[in-house]
């Protein structure tokens, strides 16, 4: 796994500073606070999203259709000024829909790079479960390497760099199943679910009449939230919260057919150490971890049995390692 | 709680102890007799104590039959203990019994023999005290479900048997399903020049409905009753043919179906299918769109494409696993 | 479903230990404590027996046994089956009985033998058995090898069975005393369990449990008996290897007279002034109960069997003798029979269960109760000191080797000082008379006195200043003997209270040791080194203080009135030659010792040859026909030793199950929760945050393994403090930050709130 901007090294170059992890908390909540406005509901899921963006990861949403999973992912682009864009996969959708072509331009005589919808700060992929699979495999290259490939050339990805997916839970026929290997790419899995009815009212309220998106301006700029970012791998992660996470992935690698990979835990540390920065915090403690371990785990998580659910093994693991 | 045979000749000893100590009077008895009655007590003491130890044992992985697992049993409590793990018929488990100290993890390798799901445990465990004078049986509850898939085996001929299904015309009618918005990132070729033409300020494009995908087939297995596990063979050998060459695969079973799909955890949704299946015939009585039907019984394993019945026997080339070197599950 | 086959886990282990052993080179930690325990048990077995090879015969010849014996057992364990060892064991062991059955001088038919065999198991001591020393190296090799060889195979359980079946027949048989059978106990049990360990694959840590059972084997006996003693009811424990057994002093009577077949020599004695018999006989003499011939080192054992008395006339001294006759009535219960040297016939009460001892006198089967009587007839030989000095030394072959054995352990000094102190007696009467007279008057006599260690003659002669008339006599004769002269202990009565002419009535202050010593042509002739006065002296006091008490068993109709004095000169009537004399009257009750001087002095001074005068009192362990075992009966001589080890093994199962139940954790705790010791930051915060969750533990619940501390104090309810106390600590362990100042907060928070 590969990551460009930053290394493996969670720790990161630099130790971030407490005042460093309060200007990138600031930084966040904002960028939350301004979703909200268009968003109902979902605050665990918006925050979610956002520590996932913090930590360099992508998220994978699973939901039913119309909750508003579009309008998520464009108000947090547009909260930090950056670019959004949806692809809706479908099954004859082909690699280059996604990557983008070189186009012959007659003018200059030579072929010019159109980029696709994946040349985003946000990418929204839409019900990638629908695509065939060489059509995900482009989009999963753009969310490994950071850069795709057409033609030969490669081009890089813009910084800061998130892709939301969606599958839909609702299908006649499941067809192209996400695999697993793939799946484990994403940091996080999560589901919005419909929202309370009392939400709902409220989301009527707001979208009679234009709707809120429309008016929605961003509240940090792109180089504040980078910023954030870098401060985010910058949190102070100790070794016994290292061996914390490692003991709970052993649990679900023995307690399931298949359990968290080492890529995993490193998803689920960087997912903690942008839970810590939402928490005003430069290091990182036992409950951030605990925290992000329930969308961080159970989506590569594989058991056989109807009795133990992914999701169930991550608890009895969250109540039966001990913490330290 | 009883005594075992160390345990009774002890108690022996104490009684012929005692009945020479009262006859002849032999004093120093004493120094024999009572640590060794002290001995007894507290071996009930400390057996009596004993609390029932908690056990964890590792999850298996699914697999063919004559794979083998390795299996880590962990078992917590104070005190010396024989250990013994059940396995149900259809797995064979090697080596899971041992005896040592509590607390303890027990390792034994199992093997899958037969296609189904099975248990493994409960662990039975003996406790019993520093001596062996005294011990005491339970039985814990922890059990693990073991899945064992139908063996897979190659088959041969897979251009004649898919080709029917691959000659269908590829091109299907387009089903015309819905409009909506044209959202950034839309392909252009989904644009729907007709209604935007219609509107000057709004693009619109087709939302397709879901149609069948070209390369795919529809397999249904069916058995008199104490061949499904020939059935299944035949069925999950020829998914697996199709799902090699990329083609999706919808298996239809006594038990249930899977929908058409690929990929390597469809092929496992497949295999699990086609491992709890029991004998019968698929429900439902939908045979048209049947590519590939399995039928197995006294006679044999019969596969008939369209028109053209083959028995499996002669389309098999061998019965190794060709799944076998690669990775079963992820 | 089938399982077989050793797991992976044993494999893997069995693995893991092979390499170790490869790597240390074969040390391995249970099976050198298993091996321990089987040697601490052959040990046990091994001290009896060497011990009583050590009083009857070559010491150095059952080591030199032994060794052969674990060589080929050690060599043989690696090839030869344990079929074939078993049989090999067993023959060995039948093959040593044979021979010992053809050692004796006369091979006694298949009956008798068994019926031996029979005693032996139900309490006869081995000691008494005839050439025993013989039977232990016969009956030896066998278990021994045996033992080893199982134990060399890891076959212990086997082994502590056969290693265990020698030390309960030693047990049977009385030579092993508790402390040794106690340490065999722990020896076989310790194979056993750790044995089992050693064949699991366990590592020695889990022999913790084991540790603390023996403690408690050890221990626990201490305060309860468990097997039905005998009248001594004695338990196992300490108290019995304290001096004197009994834990109380005994009396002189108990130690000698009532003791049967085996004495040992106690410390703290007493005198019990009840009157038991009054004798009417036709001349004054000592009142032979009994006497020994097999010195232990720690006590005297009359070997062989009695027979039967069919009511015949029994040999007599073999030079002259004149007869006595006596009529002894017994006053209170008596089941012994009292009566001059040397017994030859006798009739009356109790004489239908009446048996001769090996040593030609009485024993008697039952009791007689007040009002009876019996009458004997004794020979007593008859020699002036010309003839006792000229009698030679070319003693028949069984005296010689009955009476002349001393233990081997003994130390060479007693000889050599015998030797020097009687270095100008040139025959075996004028060595006897030095002896006596040197006791005499070197020695103290007091009933005070602490039982030694060691060989009772060799301490009392080098070490202690006092005794009793059981040392004395002890002595005496251990002193003899090293000179090659035939002597032995005798035990009985003095005279008692003369109240009339040819009447005594005999209380159980008079009960005496003594010792005789034989010559050619003469027979056994009696000296008496204890100092007389004293005694006497001791008898008086106690005498006086029952009366004065009103103690209605001393008195009889006519005691207390003084000694009978004779109206004329009495014909002396010695017992000994001329020796013993009717000294000048006393003209007080219990005056001053009677006199007898001797016609050769030997040397200037006066030898006090008081009349059966000698108060002693010898407190002995009740032993014999009782079948108890006395404390100090068993083992090599230094029980101290093996009690330390006892104490040792329980002191430390004691602290191993001390720490499991964690009580010293938890005392440990209540002192650590309110004390912190100052370090570093970082520590003193997490110290800090580990009192505040034991506070909160005890106070609320335990923090449960997968909750965080946050979630801990939210549930729990903890207060402010308690939170800031947590958040210092979290920013110490998480962020790795922490100030002196914060450290000190934390500390001074805890110590707020485990105080309040």
């Amino acid at each position: 796994m590969t990551d460009s901007d930053t290394d493996t090294r969670l720790s990161g170059r630099q130790k971030s500073t407490a005042e460093d992890a309060d200007a990138a908390r600031d930084v966040v909540t904002s960028v939350v606070d301004n979703v909200e406005q268009v968003i109902v509901g979902h605050h665990d899921e918006v925050e979610h999203i956002l520590t996932a963006l913090l930590g360099r990861g992508h998220v994978l949403l699973e939901d039913v259709p119309g909750v508003g999973k579009t309008m998520l992912a464009r108000s947090v682009a547009q909260s930090f000024d950056g670019t959004f864009k949806r692809v809706q996969f479908t099954p004859d959708l082909l690699p280059s829909d996604v990557t983008g072509v070189n186009v012959y331009n007659q003018k200059t005589e030579t072929f010019e790079f159109r980029p696709g919808p994946v040349f985003a700060n946000v990418v929204l992929g839409d019900e990638i479960n629908r695509a065939p699979p060489k059509t995900q495999s482009a989009l999963l290259e753009a969310m490994e390497e950071r850069q795709v490939s057409v033609d030969g050339d490669t081009h890089e990805v813009p910084q800061p760099y998130t892709v939301i997916a969606t599958q839909n839970t609702v299908e006649r026929d499941r067809t192209y199943q996400l695999p697993m290997a793939e799946l484990d790419r994403f940091m996080k899995k999560l589901r919005l679910g419909y929202p309370e009815r009392g939400e709902e009212t409220d989301m009527l309220d707001r979208v009679v009449g234009s709707h809120p998106i429309e008016t929605l301006s961003p509240v940090v700029t792109l180089e504040n939230f980078r910023k954030a970012r870098e401060t985010a791998a910058g949190v102070t992660v100790d070794e016994s919260v290292r061996d914390y996470v490692t003991r709970l992935a052993q649990y679900t690698r023995r307690h399931a057919e298949l359990g968290a990979s080492p890529r995993g835990t490193i998803a689920a540390l960087r997912a903690a150490q942008g839970r810590a920065i939402l928490d005003g915090r430069e290091y990182v403690i036992p409950d951030d971890i605990q925290t992000e371990a329930t969308v961080v785990f159970p989506h590569r998580i594989r058991t056989e049995s109807a009795e133990s659910t992914p999701r169930a093994i991550v608890d009895e693991a969250l109540e039966a390692v001990p913490v330290e | 709680m009883n005594l075992t045979r160390r345990g009774y000749a002890v108690v022996a000893l104490v009684v012929v102890g005692e009945v020479f100590a009262l006859a002849f009077g032999a004093q120093a008895l004493n120094a024999i007799v009572a640590p060794v009655l002290v001995a007894l007590l507290g071996a009930v003491v400390q057996v009596h104590r004993a609390d029932e130890p908690t056990v964890d044992r590792s999850a298996v992985s699914p697999g063919f039959p004559g794979d083998t697992r390795e299996v880590s049993v962990v078992a917590d409590g104070r005190g010396v203990a024989t250990l013994a793990d059940g396995a149900a018929d259809g797995l064979v488990a090697e080596g899971a019994s041992d005896e040592t100290t509590l607390p303890t993890e027990l390792g034994y390798t199992v093997t899958l023999a037969e296609r189904g799901r099975h248990k493994l445990g409960p662990l039975a465990v003996t406790v019993s005290d520093v001596l062996g004078l005294v011990e005491r049986r339970f039985d814990t509850r922890v059990t693990t479900n073991v899945l064992v898939y139908p063996s897979v085996h190659q088959l041969a001929g897979r251009e004649r048997i898919l080709e029917k299904v691959l000659d269908r015309d590829a091109v299907e009618r387009q089903e015309f399903d819905a409009l909506r918005e044209y959202v950034p990132g839309d392909p252009l070729r989904d644009v729907h020049w007709k209604s935007t033409a219609k509107d000057p300020e709004e693009m619109y494009v087709t939302e397709f409905a879901d149609r069948r995908i070209e390369d795919s087939v529809v397999i249904a297995a069916s058995c008199e009753s104490g061949y499904a596990d020939e059935m299944a063979t035949a069925a999950a050998s020829l998914a697996v043919m199709a799902l090699d060459v990329d083609v999706a695969v919808e298996v239809r079973a006594p038990s249930g179906r899977v929908p058409v799909g690929s990929g390597i955890d469809h092929r496992d949704e497949v295999l699990k299918l086609l491992a709890l299946t029991r004998a019968g015939r698929p429900a439902g009585d939908a045979t048209d769109d049947v590519d590939l039907q399995v039928h197995a019984d006294a006679g044999g394993v019969t596969l008939s494409v369209g028109t053209t019945t083959h028995t499996i026997e002669e389309l098999t080339v061998s019965r190794a696993n060709p799944l076998a070197d690669r990775e079963v599950t992820g | 479903m089938s399982a077989g086959g050793e797991s992976a886990s044993a494999r893997a282990r069995a693995e893991t230990r092979s390499q170790f052993e490869a790597a240390v080179g074969a040390v391995d930690r249970p099976r050198a404590l298993a091996m321990t325990g089987v040697v601490v048990l052959v040990v046990s077995s091994l001290s009896v027996m060497y011990r009583l090879v050590d009083i009857t015969g070559q010491p150095a010849v059952l080591l030199l046994e032994v060794a052969v014996t674990l060589a080929a057992a050690t060599v043989l364990s690696r090839s030869m089956r344990v079929r074939t060892a078993s049989v090999l064991a067993a023959g060995l062991f039948a093959l040593g009985l044979v021979l010992y059955v053809y050692s004796l001088p006369r091979q006694p038919p298949l009956g008798p033998l068994v019926t031996d065999a029979v005693a032996l198991v139900t309490g006869r001591s081995l000691l008494q058995v005839a050439n025993v020393d013989l039977w232990v190296l016969g009956v030896a090799p066998g278990p021994l090898f045996l033992t080893w060889y199982l134990s060399l195979r890891r076959h212990y359980v086997s082994a502590a069975l056969v290693g265990g079946a020698t030390l309960t027949f030693l047990v049977l048989t009385g030579d092993a005393g508790s402390v040794t059978a106690l340490l065999g106990v722990v020896g076989g049990v310790t194979a056993i369990g750790v044995g089992d360990i050693e064949q699991r694959g366990d590592d020695i840590g889990t022999a913790e449990p084991l540790a603390v059972l023996l403690a408690l084997m050890i221990l626990l006996p201490t305060f309860a008996t468990v097997v039905p003693g005998g009248p001594s009811g004695s338990t196992v424990g300490l108290s019995t290897f304290q001096e004197g057994g009994t834990g109380g002093a005994g009396t002189v009577e108990a130690s000698l007279v009532d003791a049967g077949d085996q004495i040992g020599v106690q410390g703290n004695i007493s005198l019990s002034p009840e009157a038991r018999f009054r004798v009417r006989a036709s001349s004054e003499s000592y009142w032979q109960v009994g006497s020994f011939d097999r010195y232990t080192g720690d006590g005297w054992v009359r070997t062989g069997e009695s027979r039967g008395y069919g009511g015949d006339r029994l040999e007599g001294p073999p030079g002259q003798s004149r007869p006595i006759s006596q009529r002894v009535t017994a006053v209170d219960s008596l089941s012994i029979v009292p009566a001059a040297w040397r017994p030859v016939s006798g009739s009356g009460a109790g004489f239908d269960q009446v048996s001769v001892t090996t040593e030609d006198g009485f024993a008697l089967g039952g009791t007689l109760s007040a009002g009876d009587s019996y009458t004997v007839q004794s020979q007593a030989p008859v020699a002036d000191a010309e003839t006792l000095r000229s009698a030679g030394d070319d003693y028949p072959e069984d005296v010689e080797s009955r009476y002349t054995r001393i233990p081997s352990s003994t130390p060479d000094r007693l000889a050599e000082r015998t030797a020097r102190i009687t270095q100008n007696a040139d025959n075996a009467y004028d060595t006897a008379r030095v002896i006596e007279r040197w006791l005499e008057n070197n020695k103290e006599y007091s009933l005070d006195v602490d039982r030694p260690d060691g060989n009772v003659a060799d301490s009392f002669l080098f070490e202690m200043e006092a005794g009793y008339c059981t040392y004395f006599a002890t002595t005496m004769v251990t002193m003899l003997r090293s000179q090659d002269i035939p002597a032995r202990l005798a035990v009985g009565y003095t005279p008692g209270e003369r109240v009339d002419r040819d009447e005594w009535v005999v209380r159980g202050y008079d009960a005496h040791a003594w010792v005789q010593v034989y010559f050619p042509d003469v027979g056994w002739v009696r000296f008496d080194p204890t100092p007389a006065a004293p005694r006497q002296e001791a008898e008086r006091s106690e005498l006086a203080e029952a009366r004065e008490q009103n103690r209605t068993d001393v008195d009889l109709n006519d005691t207390g009135g003084g000694e009978w004095t004779p109206t004329a000169t009495a014909t002396p009537a010695p017992l000994t030659p001329s020796d013993e004399q009717a000294g000048p009257p006393v003209d007080d009750p219990g005056g001053p010792p009677t006199i007898t001087t001797r016609p050769d002095d030997v040397a200037p001074g006066v030898l006090d040859r008081v009349e059966g005068s000698n108060a002693t009192a010898a407190n002995v362990t009740t032993a014999g026909t009782t079948g108890a075992a006395s404390a100090g009966g068993g083992g090599i001589d230094l029980p101290s030793r093996e009690e330390a080890t006892l104490l040792g093994i329980a002191a430390f199962g004691l602290v191993l199950g001390i720490r499991r139940l964690g009580a010293a954790r938890r005392l440990y705790r209540v002192i650590w929760v309110r004390y912190q010791p100052r370090s570093d930051p970082p520590t003193d915060a997490e110290r800090a945050y580990e009192r505040l969750e034991y506070v909160l533990e005890r106070r609320y619940r335990p923090r449960r393994p997968g909750e965080t501390p946050r979630q801990y104090l939210a549930a729990v309810g903890a207060d402010e403090r308690a939170n800031t106390v947590a958040l210092i600590r979290e920013r110490a362990r998480y962020a790795g930050e922490v100030t002196r100042e914060e450290a000190d907060r934390a500390v001074d928070l805890v110590d707020e709130l485990v105080a309040g």
